[in-house]
């Protein structure tokens, strides 16, 4: 059963090995001859001579000197289909029409791929050391495996790295989702907005300045972030394209803000507008007062306003205490 | 069950295509031809003629290193093609999936070759099950082993015990 058992695993590391390479150069081998090799497995009359076979295509493989291709196309996250050995067929064919597959939902199976690649490197680099300790290896050639292999150690690192943060952001997504989903359906059909509904619902709400002071006509950013998924702009607020008129009519409404703007700035700076203010204010002053005093005798004709004069007199009094129960 | 002549054309067509479209990409390697040459001889008509198999496997999820360890290499049926899917015919069941639906029809194809195996089948769905149930019928013999849907420890003391069952 041993013999047995280490006969597959043999087999299966070299598989394993297959994938790695082929997943690194991809260009080596078109997708349906990396699912007919994967397949030859289970057409193999003679497993140790079909593992000799695989591991000289895969050395054959490792020596070639066509590498990774830059990686610019589209990244994908699989997810809803278990991505076990042997069902490689999805993740193939996304690689050869040229996107990349950065996690998996399964991630730990990947990673624990990847930890194990670590860990190899690690014990190649161990041996190299070994080799050149004991003079097999010269100090040259020690010295550039060494780098390539460190780098190879730092790209794998980074790709934990780069998964754990896919899978936790896509997790953290989806939580956020489900609960804003929840608090959507318990308040579904309501008549009247009340202000839990606003405390449950809006996170913050983030208002900028006005982007040009002093004018009445001008825009203000308010930015609304929702509780679970963030800053939401129905698309009916999104930014909508001008037509060419709009567009012309815009820009003369913003050079006649500027001209006003600039005008005012330099009333400023020479004290012109300060002399005005003043002498608009003197003049505003009496009318405004006789405003006010206007309406304030309307409000106490009608009883609404009352001064504490008007009021009839009463003593202070003192609060009255309640008896305490002792403890 | 003997196969009808335009059948077995339409299967070699089917075959032909495939060795075609792989030859066409066919990769720098010597090592690659002679895997294609592998599989191309798994599925010849030809060769099921001459393999005597003591042991089959259908599908993936039986655990090889129990039949290597008798010194026995076994035959696996993981599917098939259209084709062989169509040689199934009405035997199947209407809603048979169809990876059970062309190992069904592999086996027929098979003729005398599945006679004498056993067939060692892992039961993952409830078409597989029925293909255990036709294959009995047929005569065959059937061996099933349930995978555990739950993996959880007393999933794993059942599957354990099956394995011994198995040996």
């Amino acid at each position: 059963m041993h013999n047995a058992a280490s006969l597959v695993a043999q087999a299966h590391d070299e598989l394993r090995r297959f994938f790695r390479l082929t997943e690194e150069r991809p260009a080596l081998l078109s997708a349906p001859w990396r699912m007919l090799i994967c397949f030859s497995y289970y057409c193999a009359h003679d497993l140790p001579r079909w593992t000799e076979l695989l591991a000289r295509l895969n050395d054959k493989m490792e020596a070639s000197h066509t590498r990774r291709p830059n990686r610019a196309s589209g990244n994908v996250i699989l997810m809803g289909s278990p991505i076990y050995f042997p069902n490689y067929k999805i993740p193939f064919l996304l690689q050869d029409v040229g996107l990349h597959v950065a996690a998996h939902l399964d991630y730990t199976m990947r990673r624990a791929v990847t930890a194990l690649t670590i860990e190899e490197t690690a014990n190649i680099v161990c041996k190299i050391y070994e080799d050149n300790a004991l003079g097999r290896l010269p100090d040259a050639r020690y010295a550039a495996l060494d780098a390539q292999y460190a780098k190879e150690q730092e790209e794998l690192a980074a790709e934990i790295t780069e998964l754990e943060k896919a899978v936790s952001s896509y997790d953290q997504g989806k939580k956020s989702a489900e609960k804003f989903i929840a608090l959507i359906d318990k308040y579904q059909g309501f008549e009247a907005m009340t202000n839990t509904m606003l405390n449950e619902f809006i996170d913050k709400i983030l208002v900028h300045e006005r982007d040009r002071k002093e004018c009445q006509g001008t825009t203000q950013t308010v930015e609304i972030y929702f509780n679970f998924v963030g800053r939401y702009i129905p698309s009916s607020f999104r930014d909508v394209e001008l037509t060419p008129e709009e567009q012309e009519e815009f820009r003369r409404r913003e050079e006649q803000r500027d001209k006003l703007h600039q005008a005012y700035l330099r009333r400023m700076a020479s004290g012109k507008q300060q002399e005005y203010d003043r002498r608009y204010n003197a003049k505003r002053k009496p009318v405004m007062d006789a405003k006010r005093a206007a309406l304030r005798a309307e409000d106490m004709e009608r009883g609404v306003f009352t001064t504490a004069a008007s009021l009839p007199h009463q003593e202070p009094q003192g609060a009255v205490v309640q008896a305490r129960p002792t403890l | 069950m003997k196969l009808q002549e335009k059948e077995v054309s339409a299967y070699k067509a089917e075959h032909q295509n495939i060795a075609e479209r792989l030859m066409r990409e066919m990769p720098p390697f010597k090592e690659a031809e002679q895997l294609l040459e592998l599989v191309q001889t798994h599925f010849s008509l030809a060769a099921h003629d001459t393999l005597h198999p003591k042991v089959m496997i259908l599908g993936s999820a039986f655990p090889e290193e129990l039949v290597y360890a008798f010194g026995i290499t076994p035959y696996w049926v993981l599917g098939g093609s259209l084709q062989t899917g169509a040689w199934a015919g009405e035997l199947a069941p209407r809603d048979a999936d169809p990876v059970s639906r062309s190992i069904l029809g592999v086996l027929l194809g098979m003729g005398e070759m599945a006679c004498d195996a056993l067939i060692l089948l892992p039961i993952i769905s409830d078409s597989t099950r029925k293909l255990a149930y036709l294959l009995r019928r047929e005569g065959l013999k059937v061996h099933t082993l349930d995978i555990p849907p739950v993996k959880d420890e007393s999933a794993a003391r059942k599957y354990e015990r099956q394995l011994e069952l198995c040996v």
